[in-house]
């Protein structure tokens, strides 16, 4: 008898495992990493985590380590691509946050890849394109978010309005604060030229092609240009390879541009309240570890699916068979194991258990199964 | 079907009648009622009547596509949601008062009584300034009178109760209204009617 392996799964894990195959064909290959971290690392880039609280302890030769919050960091400080040779990772890894409601730490699963060299545009649209790929094989109602943070950093450069300035602008972003743009703006005495031109570009949000048309009329630089060239040459990529639906040009969409300053993206599937995968380009972060590379990656944040798929798992175990003392144990095991070869899951018990649910019921008597109700 | 989250009181009650302006009419009487789900099908939204505090918390974690809530509560829990619109009701700031006689000691740590720890001690460290924080969930303005605390951080609207019982405005955090908000991932799906709600609530709005 031939066991279906993947039956014991659950939804989560199959996706999971199918996307490692889907890496994999893409010439991806797993990293695994060490546990711990040594706690530098994060303090040296802080802005880089979403939340910056890190579960830490004390080596035997006195080391901070921590416990990883995040696995790019990792990579990206130890990867071993140069110009002429990229590397190409994914991997499953278990990290540790805060999480913010229940206030206390939380190990969550992140599936993610990164690709580190002397890249281009076929690189981006690669892992862009598997990103899609990843959200489709999640869901079929899916959307992703698509930005690049160049064009801000080009803009906001241009415009000449200064650093801490700059940040608070790109919090605005992160919020769609529109209303709180304007009047941090005024508040600034920003030139009411480049104000309006803040503006328009916060609100530059929709299908890819018109928002693009959009966005150049306000390109007053060529960085700018460049940024907005990139995401067309890329998007036109993604549309050729069936890749495009469902991707939302967003200005909005916004990271840390100490780290990231090319395209960005994050994808959401129906009916997760949240990102369950975010990504992008982190060349800076390469430079500030002394490397001269591009990187693109991105995560998928596996607890997340959990949400989605938490009611659907409709029964637990497919069959259950009731017995009565006295029964031929025999022909019972015989009957289970019947059932069994078939493909199903049997459970075998005097009394219908209660916390699990079934499929079908059957009561066995000595003249065999019968498929009953509730009881027997 | 849109799940529109409200603080429940005064602030719920005007937001109801703002939606109903632009044609959300959740069709009944809606003050002194005690359920905490209003339908509307025929407008294709649910209305969720719940503790102001908590709209947020809807609305992040997606029992809600929007939501209206005071800047208050987004300050101090900092939820991961969009903030569309400004609605300019349910005005008032985030003060800092003492009583009428104070005079603060800078030599002593100073200690605030409030509900909004977060934004207290964001003020206080922009001012260098050390203070402990004593988290009360109501009558905040007992602590000074009864020298709990030095000063209170609570939200201050026309000043009655503070005159009331003897204090007064000493500084201005930051001032408050309700915000219309939406869920990250709603926005995305419902983008069609999210945007359109908040195109008609901006055009209702006063200037």
């Amino acid at each position: 008898m031939e066991m279906d392996v993947m039956k014991a799964l659950r939804r989560e894990e199959r996706i999971t495992l199918s996307l490692r195959a889907l890496y994999e064909q893409y010439g991806f290959r797993k990293y695994r990493m060490g546990r711990f971290e040594e706690y530098e690392l994060y303090t040296e880039n802080k802005n880089f985590l979403k939340n910056p609280n890190i579960i830490t302890f004390h080596d035997l030769d006195g080391t901070v380590l921590a416990l990883k919050p995040d696995v790019t960091l990792s990579i990206a400080k130890n990867t071993r691509a140069t110009a002429q040779s990229s590397e190409k990772v994914y991997y499953l890894e278990n990290v540790y946050w805060l999480e913010k409601q229940s206030g206390g730490y939380q190990e969550t699963t992140q599936l993610g890849l990164e690709y580190l060299g002397d890249l281009d545009a076929a690189a981006y649209f690669e892992v862009l394109c598997l990103a899609q790929k990843t959200l489709a094989a999640i869901s079929g109602s899916h959307r992703m978010q698509l930005s690049h943070i160049g064009f801000w950093i080009a803009l906001l450069e241009g415009l000449g309005l200064g650093e801490s300035l700059g940040q608070e602008i790109l919090n605005c972003l992160h919020g769609k604060r529109l209303h709180e743009l304007k009047a941090l703006l005024e508040k600034a005495h920003a030139a009411p030229a480049a104000a309006e031109w803040v503006l328009r570009a916060a609100g530059l949000c929709g299908s890819f092609r018109e928002t693009l048309a959009e966005a150049r009329k306000i390109a007053l630089s060529s960085g700018m240009t460049a940024a907005l060239d990139e995401l067309e040459t890329v998007y036109d990529l993604l549309e050729s390879a069936g890749c495009g639906n469902d991707l939302i040009l967003d200005f909005s969409l916004v990271n840390d541009s100490d780290y990231y300053d090319g395209l960005i993206f994050q994808g959401f599937v129906e009916g997760v309240p949240r990102a369950v995968l975010s990504g992008g380009y982190y060349g800076k972060l390469l430079r500030k570890f002394g490397r001269d590379l591009d990187a693109i990656g991105f995560a998928v944040y596996v607890n997340e699916l959990d949400l989605l798929f938490r009611n659907q798992h409709s029964t637990d175990v497919d069959a259950l068979i009731l017995y009565e003392a006295g029964a031929d144990l025999n022909a019972l095991a015989r009957a289970a194991e019947g059932l069994r070869e078939t493909g199903l899951k049997v459970r075998v018990e005097k009394n219908a258990p209660e916390d699990a649910r079934f499929g079908k019921i059957y009561c066995f008597t000595n003249d065999g199964l019968k498929e009953a109700g509730k009881e027997c | 079907m849109l799940n529109i989250a409200l603080p429940k009181g005064r602030l719920g009650d005007q937001v109801l009648s703002l939606f109903s302006k632009i044609g959300y009419d959740c069709g009944g009487i809606y003050e002194n009622d005690r359920r905490l789900v209003l339908e509307s099908p025929e407008n294709g939204v649910r209305y969720l009547l719940v503790k102001p505090s908590d709209v947020a918390i809807y609305v992040e974690y997606g029992a809600a596509d929007i939501g209206v809530v005071g800047k208050d509560i987004l300050l101090d829990g900092n939820p991961d949601v969009y903030e569309l619109l400004d609605l300019g009701i349910g005005k008032c700031c985030i003060c800092v008062a003492g009583p009428e006689d104070y005079v603060e000691d800078r030599e002593t740590v100073l200690r605030v009584a409030t509900k909004f720890t977060t934004v207290a001690k964001k003020y206080y460290s922009s001012l260098n300034r050390e203070i402990q924080i004593i988290k009360l969930n109501g009558s905040i303005e007992l602590a000074p009178i009864l020298g709990l605390t030095d000063v209170i951080v609570d939200i201050v609207e026309s000043g009655r109760t503070l005159k009331e019982n003897h204090l007064k405005v000493l500084e201005t955090i930051v001032p408050i209204s309700a915000r219309l908000i939406a869920n990250r991932a709603s926005y995305l799906f419902k983008n069609d009617t999210i945007v359109s709600i908040t195109r008609k609530l901006q055009e209702v709005l006063p200037q």
